[in-house]
């Protein structure tokens, strides 16, 4: 496998037969509506009224699969297609075209927002993020003194969720995602936001999950993918552009920031 | 495109679904209605309070206006308001349910169906708390038979039934078409003073077929007549109904065909 092995492919699809998510020439388009006016004026009203939207394409012939049991980063440029690819996987987006396969049970994690449930209070918001996430009351009660040790919110258990700092929310929401049953997990950003202490201590849950759970995270921090992730995916403008182990692909990835940087100062863009 | 058929099978497989998942919609729903008033006095009473200073104004206001001032007419008043208040409430927020849930829907696979059902919870829920305003004006003039507010809650059901449907008509429209919010608002507005809520359709005279074009003016009948012991009036239960058949049908059809879209146009 190629994550053993370190070597980069341009591709990314090592014949897994027993894969958690598999993505077959997938592709995503969206529609991009621009507003030509600036103002409020009738005529700017009119000219966003009969605005056409351009299409644009997001993912472009993906082709991925992740065998059962890995765990890997996808590093990017800001809309390179990350978030896109892990929608995907957790059936939120349907491809236009291509198809994808995602087995076993998905929990995710993509923003740390309130929801609208600002005034409720922690143990509520857990309830009812636990609600929606699929499980039961009874489920979602026998998992709340495991999410508040793990989050380390236990003092704030009762406090309106607005009160609670952004690290604690985080914490919060990543502890949800992870005491929720799953076999697949993703990850997107949110928890690069996270403090040193709180990463390594999400790494070692990760870590210690049974054999076979799959682990999908997106993340500008390379510590991150470091820590989380023993292969990498890069995507690049849509694309798949390499994929191999964590080390070799985030030097490449750096490498390549370092020329774009240095050739933009050149041309003085 | 999908073709009828397919969507037809896509639209009800979502709904379905979501019906059976209980708890994605029944407590979150209770929620969204309940945190609104977490940090206030009254709490939810605010409703309450509302509705008895509307029923109250109108019921004084028109009863010497429209030369109608008995309690009988009270009565005809606050059964108008309290149903007129959750169609026109239910309509004009639909517009919001998926953008006001946008963080959620990006972050979990759930039939978005849900949502709707959610929303009308939060909506039935916001309607408890009118129902006190309601008892003690019926108190007041006179309580009807259990015979009679069966029929009533008939005609409620036929409302609920009507909510299933327009709500994720109008969620879908105002998800993909900002305006729609704004528009409704503005049609409600002026439905509430075109509709029967707080005067009589035979008040009208020779033009009481404005009255009849209506479908409000139906749906009102259905719960209103049967609690203060009129009879219904002739083809409201038609077009009650009817319009459901015909909503339900273009609703599957419409949400089987759209639904996939609706991530992208949050």
């Amino acid at each position: 496998m190629d994550n053993t092995t370190g070597a980069l492919s341009s591709g990314s699809d090592p014949g897994f037969r027993d894969f958690s998510v598999q993505l077959r020439r997938v592709t995503l388009e969206m529609s991009l509506v621009q507003r030509r006016g600036r103002g409020f004026a009738l005529r700017d009203g009119i000219a966003a009224a009969s605005r056409v939207p351009r299409r644009m394409t997001v993912l472009d012939d993906v082709s991925l699969t992740i065998g059962r049991g890995e765990r890997v980063g996808v590093i990017g440029h800001n809309g390179a297609g990350k978030t896109a690819l892990l929608r995907i996987v957790a059936g939120i987006y349907p491809p236009t075209a291509g198809a994808c396969e995602t087995r076993g049970r998905v929990s995710c994690l993509f923003n740390t927002a309130l929801h609208g449930y600002g005034d409720a209070t922690a143990l509520e918001f857990i309830v009812l993020v636990g609600l929606t996430r699929g499980l039961s009351r009874k489920q979602v009660s026998s998992r709340i003194p495991a999410i508040a040790r793990f989050s380390e919110i236990r003092g704030h258990i009762h406090a309106p969720i607005r009160t609670l700092s952004k690290g604690m929310r985080t914490r919060l929401s990543f502890a949800i995602a992870i005491c929720i049953d799953w076999d697949v997990l993703i990850l997107d950003e949110e928890i690069g936001t996270s403090d040193l202490r709180f990463l390594a201590k999400a790494r070692r849950r990760i870590k210690d999950a049974e054999d076979g759970k799959t682990l999908m995270v997106a993340s500008h921090n390379s510590r991150v993918i470091r820590d989380l992730c023993d292969r990498a995916v890069w995507i690049h403008k849509g694309r798949i552009r390499a994929s191999g182990g964590v080390d070799e692909l985030l030097a490449a990835y750096r490498a390549h920031h370092t020329k774009r940087r240095r050739d933009l100062e050149q041309t003085g863009g | 495109m999908r073709s009828l058929g397919v969507a037809f099978a896509v639209g009800a497989s979502d709904i379905v679904r979501s019906f059976r998942r209980t708890s994605l919609w029944a407590t979150p729903g209770w929620f969204d209605f309940i945190l609104a008033y977490r940090r206030t006095l009254l709490g939810p009473f605010w409703e309450t309070v509302a509705m008895a200073l509307w029923v109250g104004g109108l019921g004084v206001v028109f009863s010497y206006s429209l030369g109608a001032g008995d309690t009988q007419y009270l009565a005809y008043v606050s059964v108008g308001v309290v149903v007129w208040f959750y169609m026109s409430s239910l309509a004009t927020t639909s517009a919001n349910l998926f953008r006001s849930k946008d963080s959620l829907i990006l972050s979990t696979n759930n039939p978005s169906y849900t949502y709707v059902l959610r929303h009308i919870v939060a909506s039935m829920a916001r309607a408890l708390w009118h129902v006190p305003v309601l008892v003690a004006v019926l108190a007041m003039s006179a309580w009807p038979s259990p015979l009679q507010m069966m029929l009533s809650v008939l005609g409620g059901a036929g409302i609920l039934l009507t909510s299933l449907w327009v709500a994720a008509l109008i969620g879908l429209a105002g998800t993909r078409f900002a305006d729609a919010h704004h528009g409704l608002s503005l049609a409600m507005r002026f439905l509430f003073f075109a509709t029967p809520v707080f005067w009589r359709a035979d008040a009208l005279g020779g033009r009481s077929m404005i009255a009849k074009a209506n479908p409000f003016t139906h749906f009102l009948d259905v719960v209103r007549a049967p609690l203060l012991g009129e009879p219904v009036a002739d083809g409201a239960w038609t077009v009650v109904l009817a319009t459901n058949a015909v909503g339900i049908v273009l609703t599957v059809l419409i949400y089987g065909q759209y639904n996939r879209r609706l991530v992208f146009w949050l």
